[in-house]
Order: structure tokens, then C-alpha cells, then sequence
């Protein structure tokens, strides 16, 4: 009976917690379909006018496909170095692993402002601020942290005898590596995956202090923070939450259902 | 006969043209062909002030030059001054003009940051109120600080600064936490009749002040946010913000405090090793003239340094200084003083935001 | 450990592709694949992390530019009246932060280790779902939400609950709304997969001689699950110590937290100097957390070493 009552109490926070963390981007979604000019909610009007304006909008459309282009071309890059530094990781000595990991995952808890202001000192001289490949140079090293930790913790779960069997029976360490090391480490990977890919997408205190010329969704977001909060945010956000969404499914679906379970 | 007509109306045309450009002066005239192919690069406010100077001053002095400008756009309308000093200390500016605002400006001339503007490349300077003009170039757009305040809710309309204080706006005030040097001016006026010195007394003001306010804001789309919800019902506020949503019909009205405003100016410079030094001059040459300055004070209610600018009355009242006169009612403020107390005074704010 | 041999990578092999793996272990080429598996990440944190850090610090220890080095601006974090005060704050709202995450993240995480495979990726997606929409645009949701004429305030006034608006937002109460709002995946995801890994059976095998479930709960299912509470709850915590823009939006600015002093500093007194020499101790904080954490992980998994 008492035992019921926890797995209730259980159940009821659980329910009311995932209601908290789920409605905000709910009300986002309404808004992002009203036809008024201001964001308030609900709306009393519904409509495609702020979809249509961020698509029609030639700073909008800059931005987002600014954005989209960084994050697409920083995913595969930070999953290619993340995954390598995390098998490196995971068979390299012990006494330096400790040290090593740590390094590698810093950047995931460096404050941002320290990192923009630090980046921007070191790219201003070389000429590589405020140019596409430097977003991404700075992208990089904040995605690849997420790989190393999401395929680290499925290389701790993988089952080594499997690797090692294979290289018995005579596959070289390539081949193992590719053939039985990476389909099991998968799930690791593509959680890496869509990490790296909102990192990227969503970066903006780096990108703010390296960006002059060039925009990205988020910096046009903050700039409407300063002038005027208008549905268009909402509607990027909107899109953004369903395209994200969408790739997450299509990745997660693609590497079974434990990929899910490995998240962490 | 006709061909004759034509010719005449060529002519005339022509003349007009060379007239328009003779407003631009000479230094654009004589720029023209070293200009060829060059990109004059200006930094831009973001919002509806950027929208009209890029209608009013930037698009047009292009179409006049045929130079192609370039524009890079402010986040918060405010300078990136860190970024700047690092480009002007590597020797490569992004922008070749750059409006500041006035504390970045002081900065900006402490750290050398500046070009100095020669008045005799300025033709535009002779219609100029003198006390407009820095060394580096001219203050261009005069906002004004004063009180918005929410019209369906308070009937009477506030007269002072003093009136922030009063207990019935209990959570129903904010100020302004980016421009908290104004904040404690402003607390200074009402304690003591003075701006300067900030002491105890300015804070003991201010926590007076604490029950009243709902919340800081730091941005203007923030302040908007709040005024147009009802979430805060009196701040202070600068006209070319609250006026355009009025028109828009937000309940909202603007009051120039009995006790004096605040009016800032923006002076637009160029930083040291920029590219195109004097095509900049002749950009800035040309927003003093009347037409881009008339523009402004219309779109937005912004004043012109510009002697020769008429404002009509409906929009003299909304510009606050629209004369003499009215200017001599602001609160004169040292910005030197300003910059040399802000971490000070910094401290002492985040100290009292915490008690 | 027995699986401790290198893994070399194709390109690093000099030596024909088939060695057996009990040569590996022994050969230094080993060792080199290792480091040919680290080097890019290596040399990417080299130009956009060492180094970046490096010019911080150097710029940390010359105040105003000065050439002669000085600790001056280190000195004046615990010695200007107010920094170290803001700094205790943010470490203050970190905790708070951390712990509100423990509480309602912890019981999410066991409702999903019982949940089936449908209701467990419901549940993950929304776990996870806060992270795919900007901070900016996030905060401006809860505004709307908290706000005084906001949807609770507007509920609970319906329902004839209170007369006059709860002040739930530009105080410490709304700042630990939104950050527990974004960081809470970070806490669940690391839980979740440590209560994965407990094997069901220890669990039956306390029930099966007479343990209460609350019992079996406390003293098997907790403990076990106790290094993912570790890595989730330091995780927050880190991470809450660098949060910049919901305090200024969601706090109303009246919650100030370090890298908003931080931010001040580069902004408006241009000082980078000493926000660089700030940045640097609060790094050092982070490190000493990180390292307090994991001594007590390791600490943990001794223990569980000597069962």
C-alpha cells in the first residue's frame, strides 16, 4: 500500500515535471502561428503571416541558412574527431586518461563569455574572426565534447569480447574497428550526433563575439531581444524545434531504439 | 522646338543634379573618382533607427555619390567597443564610420581610437550648433530621457522625476539597468537637486525607490515588452522609443520631468586606420544637412544639431529639444566625469542591487 | 584491466594490418595510434581552447595593459566589496539550481527506467526538447508564463486562489525557473542511465529476502544510481556557475551572477583585464569542483569494489 502511494508520488512528479519542461515550447508553437503583430498569448488571431515573413525576409533567410550550413558541416567533422578521441580515450593508457578526458570535455563547462572573449583575442590577428570557417573552427570545439561523452558511455557499456573475438579470427584492427566497434558504439554516436547539431545551431555568445558581417539564427534572435520581440522568433524557433525534432527522430529511428538509452 | 524643350529640361535636370551634389560638398566631389569601386563600410543602430538612416542618410548619399556603402548593424544600437579597440590596435577597422555613443566615445579618445575631423573638410559644420561639434566628428542623433508612463492606468499625467517615488506605482515601476549612470543622476535630482556627486545619499534615494520597482530592464524591446503588457506602468525612457508606439495606439504618453531630462547625443567617428577616410568624411558631411537630419526628427523624433532644421509644431513638442531654450533645461551632464566614476559606480550599484 | 590494449588506427599502422591483439599491448606503436586516435581533437583544442585560454591568462596578470605583471585585478575579486559577494550568489543559485534538479529530475528518472519503450522516448524527447529552442526565445516563453498577467498568475487568480499577482518572475524564483528548465536534461540523462544499469536482479534479491520496496529503494536502487547523481548534479551546477542571459531576462537583473560582472567589464569599462582575471577564478572554481566530484565517484566505486 505504502509502496503503491511512492510509486504514485513517483509517477505524479514525473508527470508534472515533464508538463513543466515541455510548456514552454509548447506556447512557443501557438504563437509562432499568430497572425498579430506582437507576441502575447494566446493569440487571438492564427495564421502562416510570421512563416511566411521569415522566408520572405532576405536577413532571416541569410541567417538561417547561415546557421544551417555551419551546423551541418560542424556535426560529421565533430563526430568524425569526437569518436576517434573517445576510442583513444578508452584504450589509452590509464594513468593519462584520467587527464586527458578531462581536458577534452572542458570546453562543455567553460562559461561561454570566457571562451567568446578568449577565441575572438586569438582569431583577430590571424584574420579568421568573423569568416565562416572560424564559426565553425570555435563550433567544433564545443560539439566535440558532447560526442566524446555520448560515445565514451557507450563504449563503457560495449562488450569487448565481441572486438576481441573478431581480431581472433584474424580481422585487422581497422576492419574490427570499423565492422564490430563502430555499429556497437552507434547509438553513441548518433546521440553525439544530435548534440553536436543543437550546439551548433543554437550557439550564439561565441559566434556573437567573432561575428561582424556575417549573422546566424541565433544572433538575429538577440538582435530582436534588443529592438523588438516580434512572432518572427517564434516562428524560427518553431521551425527549428520541429526540423531538430525531426532529424533526432530520423537519426534515433535509424539506430534502433538503444540508441535513446544512451543519451547520457 | 520640342528637342529644344527637352534640352532646356536636360539642362535643368543636370543643374538640379549638380546643385544636389554641391550639397554633398566638395570633399565627396573630389572623392568621386578615387572612389571608384570602393565600398564605404558604416556601421548601423538595429531597429526602427536603423531603418530610417538607412533610408535617409545612408541609401541617399549613395544614390547622389555612386559610392556602394556597406552596412553593418549594432546589436542593442551600441558600438561593439571591445571589438573595435582590438581591430583599431590590429590596424584593420571593419567600419570606416561609427556612431558612439557618448561614454564610448570617451573611451574611444582615451584609447586613441579616433581619427581627428578637420572643419574645413566639413562644410556642413557652418550650420552646426558648435557644442555639437567633438574633434572627431559631429553629435548627430539628440535623443532625450524622460518618463514614459502607462495613459489608461495613471490619469494624471507625472510631472517630475520625484513622482517615480510615489507609493501608490508600488511594483508597477522599472528603470533602466544599461544606462544606470542616468539611473543614479536621476535618484541625485530628486534627493538633492543636483546630478553629481553619487554618494550614500543617491542610494539611500534609490532603495526608497526599491518597493516601487517591478524589475530592471536592459534593453529596449524589453522596455517595450513591459510597457505595452501593463506589467509596468512608469519608467524613464527615451522619446524616440515611446512616441512610435503611441502612434501605434499602446496607451503610453511621454513627459520631459520638471526637474530636467536627459538629452545624449551620438557622435559619429571614424576609427584610426579605416580604409576610406575620406569617403567617410563626406558620409558624414552629408547626414548633417537638413534633408537626412529633417528625417530623423519626422521618423522618430529625434533633434538635429542642424540650425537650419525647422521642426513643425506637432513634432518640435515630440523632439523635446527643439530649441535654445529647451536645451537649456537638460541636465548638463561630464562625461569625463562619467567614465572616470562608472567602475565605481558600477560597484556600488551591483552592491545595492544585492541588498 | 584486461581490455587496456591500444587501438591503432589504420594510418598509424606501419606494420601489416594483422597483428595479433596480444602483440599490441606490448608494441609502442600502440601507444602511437592512441595518440594518432587524439590528435586531431588535440590539435583542434590546441588553436581554439589552449591556446585562447593561454592569452587570457597573460592578459589576467597586466592590469589596464600595464607591462610589469601585477595580481591587482586577482586581488580586487575578493577585495572590491562586491564581487566575491556576487560570486557567493551565483554559487548560491547554482546550489539552489542543483538541488531543484535533484528533486524533480531524480523521480523522472525513475519513472523512466520502469517506463516501456514508447512512454521512455515520449519522455526523452521532452527531456531533451528544451535544448532545441534559443535561450533568448525560451525566456521570452516563460515571461509570458510567469509574468504578472501571465497564464499562472491569471489561473490562480480565476480559481479565486489569490487576490493579488504572486511575484514570480525578476527575482531569484524565476532565474531558478529557467535555468532548471534547460539544465534538467543534464541531470536526468546521466541518472537515467545509471538506473539502466543497475541489474534488476539485486533489486529482487533484496525484495525476495524480505527488504520493503522503500528499503530495497534506499539501500540498493540509490546508492547504485549514486555516481549518475554525482556527474548530473556537478554537471548543473558547472554549468548554472556560467549562465548570462536568463538572470538578465528571466532576474529581472536584480540576480546578478558572475559572468554578468564579466560581461559589464568587456561592455561598458572596457576593462578585459580584470574580467579576464574573473574569468580565470572562476575557472579554477570549476576545476576544483570537478575535481571534488570526481574523488567522491571514485571514492564511491572503491566502496562498491569492497562489497
Amino acid at each position: 500500500m505504502s509502496e503503491n502511494r511512492i510509486g504514485l508520488l513517483v509517477g505524479t512528479i514525473a508527470v508534472t515535471v515533464m508538463v513543466f519542461l515541455i510548456l514552454p515550447q509548447l506556447i512557443l508553437l501557438v504563437q509562432s502561428f499568430t497572425a498579430e503583430d506582437y507576441l502575447s498569448f494566446p493569440p487571438k488571431h492564427f495564421g502562416l503571416r510570421w512563416y511566411a515573413f521569415i522566408f520572405g525576409d532576405e536577413t532571416w533567410r541569410r541567417a538561417l541558412s547561415t546557421s544551417l550550413l555551419i551546423a551541418v558541416l560542424v556535426t560529421p567533422l565533430a563526430v568524425i574527431i569526437g569518436t576517434a578521441a573517445a576510442i583513444g580515450l578508452d584504450r589509452g593508457p590509464m594513468r593519462m586518461r584520467k587527464a586527458m578526458r578531462t581536458a577534452l570535455v572542458s570546453p562543455m563547462v567553460l562559461p561561454h563569455v570566457v571562451l567568446g572573449m578568449a577565441i575572438y583575442r586569438v582569431f583577430l590577428p590571424l584574420r579568421f574572426d568573423d569568416t565562416l570557417a572560424g564559426f565553425m573552427v570555435a563550433h567544433l570545439v564545443l560539439c566535440v565534447p558532447y560526442v566524446i561523452v555520448t560515445v565514451g558511455a557507450s563504449l563503457q557499456a560495449m562488450d569487448r569480447s565481441l572486438e576481441q573475438a573478431a581480431m581472433s579470427l584474424g580481422a585487422s584492427l581497422p576492419v574490427a574497428l570499423w565492422r564490430v566497434v563502430l555499429p556497437l558504439v552507434r547509438p553513441g554516436v548518433i546521440a553525439g550526433a544530435v548534440f553536436a547539431f543543437i550546439t551548433s545551431f543554437d550557439e550564439f555568445i561565441v559566434t556573437y563575439f567573432l561575428a561582424s558581417r556575417q549573422t546566424t539564427a541565433p544572433i538575429q534572435i538577440f538582435s530582436s531581444l534588443s529592438y523588438q520581440l516580434e512572432p518572427s522568433i517564434a516562428a524560427v524557433s518553431g521551425l527549428t524545434l520541429v526540423v531538430t525534432a525531426a532529424l533526432c527522430g530520423l537519426l534515433i529511428l535509424r539506430g534502433s531504439m538503444a540508441g535513446t538509452t544512451q543519451m547520457a | 522646338m520640342s528637342d529644344k524643350m527637352n534640352m532646356s529640361r536636360r539642362t535643368a535636370l543636370k543643374t538640379f543634379g549638380v546643385a544636389a551634389a554641391g550639397a554633398l560638398a566638395a570633399p565627396s566631389v573630389i572623392t568621386r573618382s578615387l572612389a571608384a569601386g570602393e565600398t564605404l563600410v558604416v556601421y548601423n543602430f538595429d531597429g526602427l533607427l536603423g531603418k530610417v538612416i538607412k533610408d535617409h542618410w545612408i541609401d541617399p548619399f549613395s544614390q547622389t555619390t555612386g559610392v556602394k556603402v556597406e552596412v553593418l548593424t549594432m546589436q542593442g544600437s551600441s558600438p561593439p567597443m571591445a571589438k573595435i579597440k582590438a581591430q583599431v590596435d590590429a590596424g584593420r577597422p571593419d567600419a570606416d564610420v561609427i556612431p558612439m555613443q557618448m561614454p564610448d566615445y570617451v573611451f574611444g579618445v582615451r584609447n586613441n581610437l579616433f581619427q581627428t575631423i578637420d572643419a574645413k573638410d566639413m562644410p556642413e559644420y557652418a550650420n552646426l550648433y558648435p557644442d555639437y561639434i567633438t574633434p572627431h566628428g559631429p553629435k548627430l542623433v539628440l535623443w532625450s530621457y524622460g518618463l514614459a508612463y502607462n495613459t489608461d492606468k495613471i490619469k494624471t499625467a507625472p510631472t517630475a522625476w520625484a513622482d517615480l517615488w510615489d507609493p501608490q506605482y508600488k511594483g508597477k515601476a522599472a528603470l533602466n539597468e544599461a544606462l544606470f549612470d542616468q539611473a543614479l543622476q536621476m535618484a541625485n535630482l530628486v534627493a538633492k537637486g543636483k546630478p553629481l556627486p553619487v554618494d550614500d545619499a543617491t542610494f539611500a534615494a534609490l532603495t526608497k525607490l526599491r518597493p516601487n520597482l517591478a524589475t530592471l530592464w536592459t534593453t529596449g524591446a524589453q522596455a517595450e515588452q513591459l510597457l505595452r503588457t501593463g506589467e509596468v506602468w512608469i519608467m524613464p525612457v527615451w522619446n524616440g522609443r515611446v512616441y512610435p508606439l503611441k502612434d501605434q495606439g499602446v496607451p503610453i504618453d511621454f513627459v520631459s520631468p520638471k526637474e530636467g531630462f536627459f538629452t545624449r547625443a551620438d557622435p559619429f567617428c571614424i576609427p584610426r586606420g579605416a580604409k576610406n577616410p575620406d569617403l567617410a568624411k563626406a558620409f558624414i558631411n552629408f547626414s548633417c544637412t537638413v534633408a537626412p537630419q529633417q528625417a530623423l526628427a519626422k521618423g522618430l523624433f529625434y533633434a538635429s544639431p542642424n540650425q537650419k532644421v525647422v521642426y513643425p509644431p506637432e513634432i518640435a513638442k515630440r523632439v523635446v529639444v527643439s530649441t535654445r531654450e529647451e536645451l537649456a533645461r537638460a541636465v548638463p551632464e561630464d562625461f569625463e566625469v562619467i567614465v572616470d566614476n562608472l567602475p565605481d559606480w558600477r560597484r556600488r550599484w551591483d552592491a545595492w542591487k544585492q541588498s | 584491466m584486461a581490455s587496456d590494449a591500444s587501438l591503432p588506427s589504420s594510418l598509424a599502422d606501419p606494420r601489416g594490418k594483422r597483428m595479433s591483439l596480444k602483440n599490441l599491448g606490448r608494441q609502442g606503436f600502440g601507444r602511437l595510434g592512441w595518440w594518432g586516435l587524439l590528435a586531431p581533437a588535440m590539435a583542434l583544442y590546441a588553436l581554439v581552447f589552449f591556446m585562447p585560454l593561454g592569452v587570457l591568462v597573460g592578459e589576467s596578470v597586466h592590469p589596464s595593459g600595464a607591462p610589469q605583471l601585477s595580481l591587482a585585478n586577482y586581488a580586487a575579486f575578493f577585495t572590491d566589496g562586491v564581487t566575491f559577494s556576487i560570486f557567493a550568489r551565483t554559487v548560491r543559485l547554482a546550489f539552489f539550481v542543483t538541488l531543484t534538479c535533484l528533486v524533480f529530475g531524480y523521480p523522472l528518472a525513475l519513472f523512466m527506467r520502469r517506463a516501456g519503450p514508447v512512454l521512455r522516448l515520449v519522455a526523452l524527447t521532452i527531456v531533451v526538447s528544451p535544448l532545441l529552442t534559443s535561450v533568448i526565445v525560451r525566456n521570452v516563453a516563460w515571461l509570458l508564463v510567469l509574468g504578472r498577467e501571465g497564464m499562472v498568475n491569471t489561473l490562480l487568480r480565476q480559481a479565486g486562489l489569490i487576490d493579488a499577482p504572486l511575484p514570480l518572475l525578476y527575482n531569484t524564483f524565476g532565474v531558478v525557473v529557467g535555468v532548471t528548465h534547460v539544465y534538467l536534461a543534464f541531470l536526468v540523462l546521466p541518472v537515467f542511465s545509471s538506473l539502466l544499469a543497475i541489474d534488476p536482479s539485486v533489486e529482487q534479491a533484496a525484495s525476495s529476502l524480505g527488504a520493503s520496496r522503500f528499503t530495497v529503494f534506499r539501500k540498493v536502487t540509490v546508492p547504485l544510481s549514486l555516481p549518475g547523481v554525482i556527474a548530473g548534479s556537478t554537471l548543473v551546477f558547472v554549468l548554472t556557475m556560467g549562465v548570462y542571459l536568463t538572470p538578465v531576462i528571466m532576474g529581472g537583473s536584480f540576480v546578478t551572477t558572475l559572468p554578468m560582472v564579466m560581461t559589464d567589464l568587456v561592455r561598458t569599462q572596457f576593462d578585459w583585464s580584470r574580467a579576464a582575471a574573473f574569468a580565470i577564478v572562476l575557472l579554477a572554481f570549476i576545476a576544483i569542483v570537478m575535481v571534488a566530484s570526481s574523488r567522491a565517484e571514485r571514492r564511491i566505486e572503491r566502496m562498491r569494489g569492497e562489497l
